[in-house]
């Protein structure tokens, strides 16, 4: 007897945006700045960022069952939100060290869709037909919080629908564990999360992850810096300041700055 | 790459990423990511061991915390006397700290205390350095108006001695042209003795002047309570007047001003002699006499209606004095 699968029949679910008022901006900054693992943020984020994932109010629970690639997706469409400046990024090079500049559209970053039969997979391994679900938030978290453990019999147990998934993963072979993983690759939708960039001073090939918790979203401090300003200059309640549109919030701290004669420190959003 | 590789890796927080052009300067990177491409490269091993450490204690947390909660779950006694226990950790730490924490009130109060007692002498001061800001201020504001109370009353004072040394000089003045016309009249008359006894009857004539003069000023001085007693027809009749008539309604008063000059008039009309060569010369010298001129009689009309206000046999009395008056005059 299996059981059922979890990941969400949407590979890129249709998706409702919250208004972006300053409940959700602090809601996603401190989600980045949490100690938590990378999947762990991420579900957080889809929480805070998004009113309806393929219909269904979002919670934790939902943004956990979203496809990974499908995170992935959601994730940089948040962070699109964010991060409006241009298309130049930079990174370094893995073999010389050397610092380039490379021109990126996060919203024409390719994705995949998903392979028939998604979001499970059936597949003869050497225990016998086993069925697996297409690896999903809940999946990468648990991953996430067993790094030294091999990932493809880890996810094998994570995402076997069988009730022995666990022992099973323990007792596949090499073949079953490269056939469990052709079989989802095959299934799941994909996203590219990063990009091949050829470095200009000693021609090194590397994969560079494009990561939008590292630049796209505001730092808790950031949006409480504003709170405070507004604050103490009009004695709104913290609920209030929080409940305004990001932007007017923003222009209110603009105006309070200017008064005191204090430039008002550009947002890199 | 296998599929589940790369999902694991991302998973994993990122080694070599991407970033904005400037931000990695701008502003730093979150906790748990090591992209700080300024960072040496030597840095970075030790970087990415502290990264594993971290995230191997959040997991251990994670796992702690997970075993606690099945700890929890499996051995409800033992999770009640583990809380009976730190109940009565924390209300042994509570009782401990109680005293420590009232005597640190006690002694923030008297430091209040005393902080307010020093704002209020502080005030007591500065309200006692305004106060006598204040009445020195308000000495000053007085010397200064009975200095300039005093500035215009000397100011007065010279005001009118100047009025009445304006008035002496002017009364000197008259009497000196007065004396200046009189001497060529007396000079004429050519007699020492007759401007002696001219003198000497005008010394009188002043002397009954003055004494009338002020026998008027006293009358009208003892007058002076009673506005109505001022008006001569109001007054009784004076005794000295009893025998004069009523004057007439136009009445001429003549009266010689002085006595006629004895020097014979010349015999030739003044001639200023440039004319036709003849009369005086220029040369003439003691033989040159200046003409005069001698007004022997003044005559004086006084017009004025008669008593018609007074009733039609009463006596006009002001009329009456005033006729007496200008007789003597």
């Amino acid at each position: 007897m299996n059981r059922a699968p979890v990941t969400l029949s949407s590979a890129f679910p249709r998706a409702q945006p919250r208004a972006l008022d300053g409940e959700t901006e602090l809601a996603v900054a401190e989600a980045v700045a949490a100690g938590t693992t990378r999947p762990a943020k991420v579900t957080a984020i889809i929480a805070a960022m998004y009113e309806r994932l393929a219909e269904k109010p979002v919670d934790r629970e939902t943004a956990r069952a979203v496809s990974a690639a499908g995170r992935e997706w959601l994730l940089q469409r948040a962070a699109r939100r964010f991060h409006a400046a241009g298309d130049w990024f930079e990174t370094s090079c893995s073999g010389c060290g050397a610092r380039f500049d490379l021109s990126l559209s996060i919203d024409d970053i390719p994705r995949v869709a998903p392979g028939d039969g998604f979001p499970v997979v059936d597949i003869q391994t050497s225990l016998g037909r086993r069925a697996f679900e297409v690896p999903n938030g809940a999946h990468e978290e648990a991953f996430a919080r067993r790094p030294d453990a091999d990932p493809l019999r880890t996810f094998a147990a994570l995402c076997g629908l069988s009730e022995q998934a666990e022992a099973d993963a323990i007792h596949f072979d090499r073949n079953d564990l490269v056939r469990i993983d052709e079989a989802l690759e095959a299934a799941s939708p994909e996203v590219a999360d990063s990009v091949a960039a050829l470095c200009p001073e000693c021609g090194l090939q590397a994969r560079v992850r494009i990561d939008p918790l590292t630049f796209a979203f505001p730092r808790p401090e950031e949006v409480l810096q504003e709170v405070h300003l507004l604050a103490s200059g009009y004695h709104w309640s913290e609920r209030a300041i929080l409940a305004l549109p990001v932007s007017r919030r923003r222009d209110y701290a603009r105006l309070i700055q200017a008064e005191r004669g204090a430039p008002y420190a550009t947002r890199r959003h | 790459m296998s599929f589940i590789t790369r999902i694991a890796e991302r998973s994993a927080p990122a080694r070599n990423t991407l970033a904005p052009k400037g931000f990695a300067r701008r502003s730093a990177a979150p906790a748990d990511q090591p992209a700080n491409h300024e960072e040496e490269p030597r840095a970075q091993p030790l970087r990415r061991q502290e990264e594993q450490e971290e995230q191997m204690q959040a997991l251990r947390r994670q796992e702690e915390e997970e075993e606690m909660q099945a700890v929890r779950r499996s051995s409800p006694q033992q999770d009640d006397q583990m809380q009976t226990l730190r109940r009565q950790a924390e209300e042994e730490e509570e009782a401990a700290a109680q005293p420590v924490r009232r005597q640190a009130e006690e002694e923030e109060e008297a430091l209040q205390t005393v902080r307010r007692a020093e704002g209020e002498d502080e005030d007591e001061e500065r309200a006692q350095a305004l106060r006598r800001q204040e009445e020195e201020e308000e000495a000053l504001q007085t010397v200064r108006r009975s200095e300039q109370a005093d500035e215009e009353q000397a100011r007065a004072l010279r005001r009118q001695e100047e009025e009445e040394e304006e008035e002496a000089l002017q009364t000197v003045r008259r009497a000196e042209e007065e004396e200046e016309a009189a001497q060529p009249l007396r000079r004429d008359a050519g007699g020492q003795e007759k401007d002696q006894e001219q003198a000497q009857a005008q010394a009188q004539a002043q002397a009954i002047r003055r004494q009338e003069e002020e026998e008027d000023l006293q009358a009208v001085r003892r007058m002076t309570g009673d506005p109505a007693s001022l008006d001569p027809d109001n007054s009784p009749f004076p005794e000295e007047m009893r025998d004069e008539p009523e004057p007439s309604a136009l009445m001429a008063l003549r009266r010689e001003v002085a006595a006629p000059p004895a020097a014979t008039m010349p015999t030739r009309p003044f001639d200023p002699g440039w004319s036709d060569g003849e009369g005086l010369s220029p040369t003439a010298g003691d033989s040159f006499a200046r003409p005069s001129v001698h007004i022997d009689q003044l005559d004086v009309l006084i017009e004025e209606p008669s008593g018609a206000a007074s009733g039609a046999g009463a006596p006009d009395r002001s009329r009456a004095i005033r006729t007496r008056y200008l007789r003597r005059i």
